[in-house]
């Protein structure tokens, strides 16, 4: 079950200040249909990389939606610094990366970018809605080292989102209920929609 | 090492508006989506339409060629599931491993590209049987395997 189908949860993006940042149309207006299928209002679409460099150091987003390879070599340039940006009012926005397709020569630099969460195309809206949820209860801590600024990749705990491959024993408990048509009891909820972070991890 | 706890601006934004419930938002999105059919398969049709017929030209002409190919693949990728076509999305996925596969090591082949674009055509079709676009897709994998970059290794 998709934490979009778990009973009481909610989702409006009325309020939520999105900038979209894909140089693709279509890949954009796809991702609009959706948003604007969850209430969003406040879209700023943006397919020029220059603008979206402007609009990150100007305007706050609630929420940043990003194909980086779709402006190239420059994309992933733009999510390190604006993880980099110190007066930058996005410095420590969520952003979710949604990528067709990741060069094997770029995967570490996307890896490293400091994005929340990537996300592959084709996207579905059930997955993007998940993911979207997901990000509204991370409460993991930013890190600044000379390598790597963004989200603390450092955490136990936290499950990661339905859908997703995870390499411990617990995801694979849930993974496994879910697969063999069970429901998740509370439990695997609080995993999914809780999930702590592991603050001795971060020291 | 910074270590910076920040308010989750997004909760906040999500907390402040009226409660919808998400089944509902779901469902508005698909029904939306839902009406991105035919022009999702109009620029599937441009973008099929923008491959070359053939690699021409000097090897850097060849490379430009083989990037372009990369390019147009990447921008179908997703584009194929909204028109209907999900099969189109795995071909064009594959076609990027490929294409990334011989720009990597500098192999500018046109044959694994002819083959997936001829692929990419005939599954555009709609009325094609669902068992023999699995045989295309099965076929197709092969060659991936053979053309895609190999996933970088770790140090240590």
């Amino acid at each position: 079950m998709s934490a979009s189908k778990a009973p009481k949860v909610l989702l409006n993006l009325q309020k939520t200040a999105v900038l979209l940042a894909d140089s693709d149309t279509m890949g954009q207006s796809i991702v609009v249909q959706m948003l604007v299928g969850f209430g969003a209002r406040n879209i700023v679409r943006c397919d020029e990389a220059d603008d979206v460099r402007r609009l990150l150091k100007n305007q706050a987003f609630d929420l940043v939606i990003m194909d980086p390879a779709s402006f190239g070599a420059e994309g992933y340039d733009l999510l390190t610094s604006l993880r980099r940006e110190q007066t930058s009012p996005n410095k420590h926005a969520p952003v979710l990366v949604v990528t067709g397709h990741t060069e094997q020569n770029r995967v570490g630099q996307l890896r490293d970018a400091g994005a929340n969460f990537i996300v592959s195309r084709p996207l579905s809206a059930a997955v993007l809605l998940d993911r979207i949820l997901w990000m509204s209860r991370e409460k993991r801590p930013y890190v600044e080292t000379n390598h790597y600024v963004g989200p603390d990749r450092r955490w136990r705990d936290a499950a990661l989102p339905l859908g997703q491959t995870g390499r411990r024993q617990k995801d694979k408990e849930v993974a496994a209920r879910i697969a063999a048509g069970g429901e998740m009891n509370q439990a695997d909820i609080d995993l999914v929609m809780n999930a702590p972070v592991d603050t001795a991890a971060t020291a | 090492m910074k270590i910076t706890y920040v308010k989750n601006r997004l909760q906040t934004a999500l907390a402040e508006a009226s409660p919808v419930m998400a089944q509902t938002s779901l469902d508005r999105a698909e029904a939306l989506l839902a009406e991105m059919g035919d022009d999702c398969r109009q620029r599937l049709d441009e973008l099929l339409a923008q491959f070359p017929a053939g690699l021409t030209g000097d090897a850097d002409a060849m490379r430009q060629q083989v990037r372009g190919v990369y390019e147009t693949a990447r921008r179908m990728v997703g584009v194929g599931t909204v028109a209907g076509l999900p099969e189109v999305d795995v071909v064009a996925r594959s076609l990027c491993d490929a294409a990334d596969g011989l720009l990597q090591r500098d192999k500018l082949e046109w044959e694994p590209i002819r083959v997936h674009i001829s692929t990419m055509t005939l599954l555009r079709r709609t009325d094609l049987p669902a068992e023999a676009k699995q045989q295309l897709l099965t076929s197709l994998e092969a060659l991936r395997g053979k053309y895609a970059a190999p996933a970088p290794v770790k140090a240590g």
